[in-house]
């Protein structure tokens, strides 16, 4: 008998494999954008995009179909888009999930444990506040060959590399979860039919409390983290001159020898040069150190600006309470809110610039 | 083909069915890694938090004093656990503890094989039907079984050799991730330490194989080291995977993550492959067989050892049993009673190695000095 187990199990094994149906691509419904809006009394306004792959040669022109549904439950809003659609619907490739403003300044909470439970969706997925409705912006968004969610991602990764501090769904998570520390997400909104990506929104736990601004941002990223790519226009004497960041250090440090905590957080920043309006000069030393200094002032006023608008809405995207409690023996949880608020922060900032381009 | 499981109805094993010093190594390790590492982090993190690591190492080198204890119980009594049994406490209790330890080793492979086939309906086939899918996993184990503890052996050895590849995952996670969470480092007292250390424990399960196996070692002596190499190598990677989980994780998250390491796989992306933890869980199918095949092998033996029966009988009604309660049992909460459950009796069965150990010293004493 044992003779024939060798031969039956690798043979039924091979025939079984038929078993699982097949569907290709174009016979998917891959939904590859989501959004939710405030729908009536409580409901949930979900809106997808299901990008349609024609088969053959030429691949140019992608169809997108929307389809928005009101549901009780985040996840009944999957079920209903089955309903509005003859292929099986998949949310593997989920890419991009967006909030409507409204929704995460109520609470996203539910929405955080819904997503973090299906073992089908990936962490490598963007998610986005909206101003306006997510409704709106997946429909309108749209440009000719490229689908919604092609375009949301490329705008949020392309930012990454420029500005924006870097952000995904488990960023997002293991900040939410953290403790002492603050998620934030992209909030996109629509100018025209462009989708611009300017803003930060701050959470406090699942709450959206804030947005940083434009420049803001840029401050906010070199707070926060280290890189090497991004353009700022900044105000010089009567005209305007555009920063290149090549490189900055931000380094936190903690003197806790007092019952209150301060902290410092030193920031080297070195830069390039590309652009000066509006200004009659000569490139020299003295040009160069004059700026040097004068965005040194004003890096830490905005810096500053910055951080006492986290301790007035008591949010700590920065991460200020993760890094102290990772530096204290006896750290006491319970009263690090109350003291948070308080906290003197102070910010030094060095900035130097090396370069100014190709011609002198 | 089931004349390996015939043969040898003594203690003394054949030297044709003994398996070289080396590969106690591989047999140790590969009976450790099994379904425990999977939820390892956030069961340590209950009780310890993030100095889970620190419990974690504390388990594997009290271990290594438990393997001493376990070479020397089974130098002293020249068999397996069978005659140690019967040396300290006589042949029928001594027969009865021999089979409650056959027990609870197929206790033991039944929740490795419950535990993977939940990972398996919750993360891929959520509609699996169990009853055919066990079918033919457990026709699979007989036929391994049936070949005998060599081919077991070889088994082992190719697990860790293809479950080794599946380590590289764990470089994404540490890239994700921020180390500020683990420090500072001890921030729990001793006892929570410890505490952690406890509930560890069931993810180094399966060393005491050795206590069956022991006869089948064609140079028992020499394998000394490689066992405790062995033991060392499952402690450093559990050390290191949870090093790296804690990185990734922050502490309240890990809490809400059942399985830590496969979530970490989801976040491995390549152009061809979009999830990545499919490939993980089935090649982890690798890593849970030689689980499944030595214990299934060593419940058998004993139970072969105290009756003197034919082993493939045994076999084929352990299988049996083993496919009734794995298809019977099928909820998460049903699921962790079971683990739990078995966490505790390894527990007890690692206490009662050092007492066994003890008896067999004072034994040796006591017959040494009745000689003279």
């Amino acid at each position: 008998m044992s003779k024939h187990i060798g031969w039956c199990v690798p043979f039924l094994l091979i025939i079984m494999t038929g078993c699982i149906p097949t569907y290709g691509v174009e016979d998917n419904a891959i939904i590859q954008t989501a959004g939710y809006d405030p729908g009536e009394e409580n409901e949930i306004q979900g809106t997808v995009a299901i990008p349609k792959f024609i088969g053959g040669e030429e691949k140019s022109a992608i169809e997108e179909q929307y389809v928005t549904v009101s549901a009780s439950s985040i996840k009944s809003v999957e079920d209903q888009v089955q309903n509005r659609i003859s292929q099986p619907v998949s949310i593997g490739k989920l890419n991009v999930t967006l909030f409507n403003e409204e929704l995460a300044e109520k609470d996203l909470g539910q929405f955080i444990d819904v997503l973090s439970r299906d073992p089908r969706l990936s962490r490598n997925m963007f998610l986005a506040v909206t101003k306006g409705n997510t409704k709106s912006i997946i429909e309108g968004g749209h440009k000719k060959g490229e689908t919604i969610s092609d375009q949301l991602t490329g705008l949020i990764q392309n930012n990454m590399n420029n500005d924006f501090p870097s952000t995904d769904m488990h960023d997002f998570l293991s900040s939410y979860f953290a403790f002492g520390k603050d998620s934030f997400l992209p909030y996109l909104k629509l100018e025209e039919d462009k989708i611009v990506l300017e803003e930060i929104a701050l959470f406090d736990k699942s709450k959206m409390v804030a947005t940083l601004s434009k420049n803001e941002m840029f401050v906010f990223r070199i707070l926060k983290e280290n890189f090497n790519q991004a353009m700022e226009t900044l105000n010089f004497k009567e005209g305007t001159v555009v920063l290149e960041n090549i490189g900055n250090r931000v380094q936190y440090r903690v003197d806790h020898r007092d019952a209150l905590p301060s902290f410092t957080i030193q920031l080297d920043l070195k830069a390039v040069i590309n652009e000066i309006r509006g200004i009659e000069h000569t490139v020299d030393k003295k040009l160069i150190t004059e700026m040097e200094s004068d965005f040194e002032t004003y890096y830490q006023t905005k810096a500053t600006e910055v951080i006492s608008l986290f301790q007035e809405k008591g949010i700590d995207p920065l991460g200020l309470g993760q890094f102290y409690r990772s530096r204290t023996r006896n750290f006491k949880e319970n009263e690090w809110d109350a003291l948070y608020k308080n906290i003197p922060i102070s910010v030094q900032v060095s900035v130097s610039i090396n370069e100014f381009g190709i011609t002198t | 083909m089931s004349k390996p499981l015939r043969s040898s109805v003594g203690a003394s094993v054949p030297e044709n069915l003994q398996i070289t010093h080396t590969y106690v190594f591989f047999l140790i390790a590969a009976m450790q890694i099994g379904v425990g590492i999977l939820s390892l982090e956030r069961v340590v993190v209950q009780t310890t938090g993030y100095d889970g690591w620190i419990s974690i190492f504390i388990t594997g080198m009290v271990l290594h004093v438990v393997l001493w204890m376990m070479y020397h119980i089974l130098a002293d009594c020249k068999g397996d656990i069978v005659t140690a049994n019967q040396l300290v406490f006589g042949k029928y209790i001594g027969g009865i503890l021999s089979l409650a330890f056959s027990l609870y080793i197929l206790v033991l492979t039944l929740n490795v094989l419950v535990s993977f086939i939940e990972i398996i309906r919750v993360w891929v086939f959520p509609s699996l039907n169990l009853w055919i899918f066990v079918a033919f996993m457990i026709a699979l184990i007989y036929y391994f079984v049936v070949g005998g503890f060599r081919v077991i052996t070889g088994l082992c050895l190719m697990s860790i050799l293809i479950g080794l590849p599946i380590l590289w995952l764990k470089f994404f996670p540490t890239q994700a991730g921020d180390t500020l969470e683990i420090y500072p480092i001890i921030t729990h007292s001793l006892k929570e330490i410890l505490q952690g250390s406890e509930v560890t424990l069931f993810s180094f399960l399966g060393m005491e194989l050795l206590l069956i196996y022991y006869p089948f070692i064609k140079n028992p002596q020499a394998s000394k080291k490689w066992a405790h190499y062995g033991v060392f190598f499952t402690t450093m990677i559990y050390v290191v995977s949870a090093l790296a989980v804690f990185i990734y994780y922050s502490e309240e998250q890990i809490r809400q993550v059942t399985w830590p390491t496969i979530s970490t796989w989801k976040i491995v992306q390549f152009p061809f492959i979009e999830r990545f933890e499919f490939i993980g869980i089935a090649m982890w199918m690798f890593v849970i067989m030689p689980n499944i095949c030595l214990g299934l092998w060593g419940s058998t033996r004993l139970a072969k050892r105290v009756f003197n029966i034919n082993q493939t009988y045994v076999l084929v009604i352990a299988c049996i049993v083993l496919y009734l309660f794995t298809g019977a049992i099928n909820e998460r909460m049903q699921i962790k009673v079971l683990s739990d459950y078995t966490g505790n009796v390894g527990m007890y069965v690692y206490l009662y190695i050092p007492v066994l150990f003890i008896l067999m010293k004072i034994k040796g004493r006591w017959r040494k000095m009745i000689y003279e």
